[in-house]
């Protein structure tokens, strides 16, 4: 092992296994926590996460973590990043919380805001996967509380 | 397993769905309400409505024609006429002072002119105003309390030596507050709130502001003398100008400031006028003017910063359940 690099490995869920520079690693705050409370042996597992989300993850984190790179290479990099599948956003969504990256965490759920703002409840529930368990009269009645909204 | 199958869209835990849900615009969320039975419960709940607030919590308060008080919240586009004031009013023969704030202790909004009181819907008396001449008509909010300022002896410097009332929400007891030393000289004042701090703008009337801001160092309260702008160079002409302060800061350090005239009124507008609200950048000590549309310069004199909201100010008893449900987390399920 070199004295300067130490790398960690990462399990997903579905037994992919990922070597990551430590350095990068603790980008999350979940890894970051563990590797400072000495609970690291040799694996560390992510149960929540599947090996085609964690390779986007590790992707960010990585480019976040070049050295020289500018603040304008960094925003186009995210404007394309977030540009993804809304099942794919959301898996990153989950990750980045699971592994309690903040930043990453922000900007996923800013996309996710911008995709929605315009949109209708009915549009709503099926970017979300929810069933409506409103009885028509009673969505009528919410809606009529706020018609000027739906103008 | 299904997390192969790359279509399926995962289910949010509560916690992301208001972290998502609270940077939606307010005309999104009013929509969203009718999604399911969850995002109701959430976007109505008191945690939520929280994210959402500012200083005045969205609801402002005006009086018309005096006496009649209107409490509103134009984000959600609700109003309430507060109970007819006049008669404990008309009583007293002094004008009446207004000032409009949140009682955090008490989770409750009170007008002050005598105390009104949303939760219980009526008018109570508090102790006599100790000071009647009061400068402002309109208090100001800040972190709790009410303040106002008042006339000193002297008719043609009025400002001076004068005194800085305050009524605390919570318990309703008046104060006064300890003034900074503003120096020699005819000066105005006017309050704002810098940041999050009670702050004074001390004018001159010829050349800068100076900007007080109040910090309190334990139960000491002590001023500091934050900055001073200078006027700017292309907005000095022929008639005074006063400086009246939103005074909001940005997070970007910056303040945003109005400069009016008190003879505004007898020139006419030129289209090519230039707005008189602009924002201040202390760290190169420059101006840059701020595009206002639908808006008529003339006769305006009152300012102030607005941040929408949820609050309603219809319903003391929808405000009572949601603080009852503080107990318990809102749950949130997506299916």
């Amino acid at each position: 092992m070199s004295s300067s690099t130490k790398f960690l490995t990462l399990k997903t869920c579905d037994d992919k296994k990922f070597v990551l520079d430590e350095a990068i690693a603790v980008r999350s705050q979940t890894i970051k926590n563990m590797v400072e409370d000495d609970c690291v042996s040799n694996v560390i597992p992510l149960p929540n996460v599947d090996s085609k989300t964690m390779t986007k993850v590790i992707e960010y984190w990585k480019k976040h973590s070049e050295e020289g790179i500018s603040k304008d290479m960094l925003m186009d990099f995210d404007k394309a990043f977030v540009k993804v599948h809304h099942s794919i956003l959301h898996a990153l969504i989950l990750a980045a919380n699971f592994l309690n990256d903040k930043e990453m965490l922000d900007m996923m759920c800013q996309e996710v805001v911008d995709r929605i703002k315009g949109k209708t409840p009915e549009e709503i529930r099926k970017e979300f996967d929810i069933k409506n368990d409103f009885t028509p009269e009673e969505e009528e009645e919410i809606r009529k509380e706020n018609a000027w909204a739906f103008e | 397993m299904k997390h192969s199958v790359l279509m399926t869209i995962p289910v949010f835990p509560a916690e992301i769905i208001t972290e998502i849900l609270s940077r939606v615009p307010l005309k999104s969320l009013l929509k969203f309400r009718s999604v399911s039975k969850s995002w109701l419960a959430l976007i109505s709940g008191p945690e939520f409505i929280n994210t959402h607030l500012s200083s005045v919590n969205g609801l402002i308060c005006f009086a018309i024609e005096e006496y009649e008080l209107v409490l509103w919240n134009p984000s959600i586009k609700k109003y309430k006429k507060l109970p007819d004031s006049k008669p404990t009013l008309m009583k007293k023969d002094c004008w009446p002072l207004y000032g409009f704030g949140y009682d955090e202790f008490h989770d409750d909004y009170k007008v002050v002119v005598k105390i009104y009181n949303l939760q219980s819907d009526s008018w109570k008396c508090v102790d006599e105003c100790p000071i009647k001449k009061l400068l402002n008509i309109s208090g100001k909010f800040v972190n709790g309390k009410l303040y106002w300022i008042t006339h000193g002896p002297d008719f043609f410097n009025m400002y001076k030596d004068g005194n800085i009332i305050s009524i605390s929400l919570a318990d309703e007891k008046w104060g006064k507050v300890e003034q900074p030393s503003y120096g020699i000289g005819h000066f105005s004042l006017s309050l704002g709130v810098f940041g999050s701090d009670f702050s004074i703008f001390c004018d001159n009337m010829v050349s800068h502001v100076d900007v007080w801001v109040m910090k309190v160092y334990g139960i000491k309260e002590c001023w500091i003398k934050m900055l001073t702008i200078e006027y700017p160079d292309d907005l000095f002409m022929d008639y005074d100008y006063m400086l009246f302060p939103p005074s909001f800061i940005s997070n970007k350090g910056e303040i945003l400031v109005c400069f009016g005239s008190s003879k505004v009124m007898t020139y006419s507008t030129s289209p090519d006028q230039k707005s008189n609200i602009m924002t201040y950048n202390p760290k190169d000590d420059s101006f840059r003017y701020s595009k206002v549309i639908n808006f008529n310069f003339d006769g305006w004199h009152l300012a102030e910063i607005y941040v929408e909201s949820l609050v309603c100010p219809l319903s003391a008893e929808g405000r009572k359940n949601t603080t009852k449900r503080k107990a318990g987390k809102t749950q949130v399920n997506n299916n």
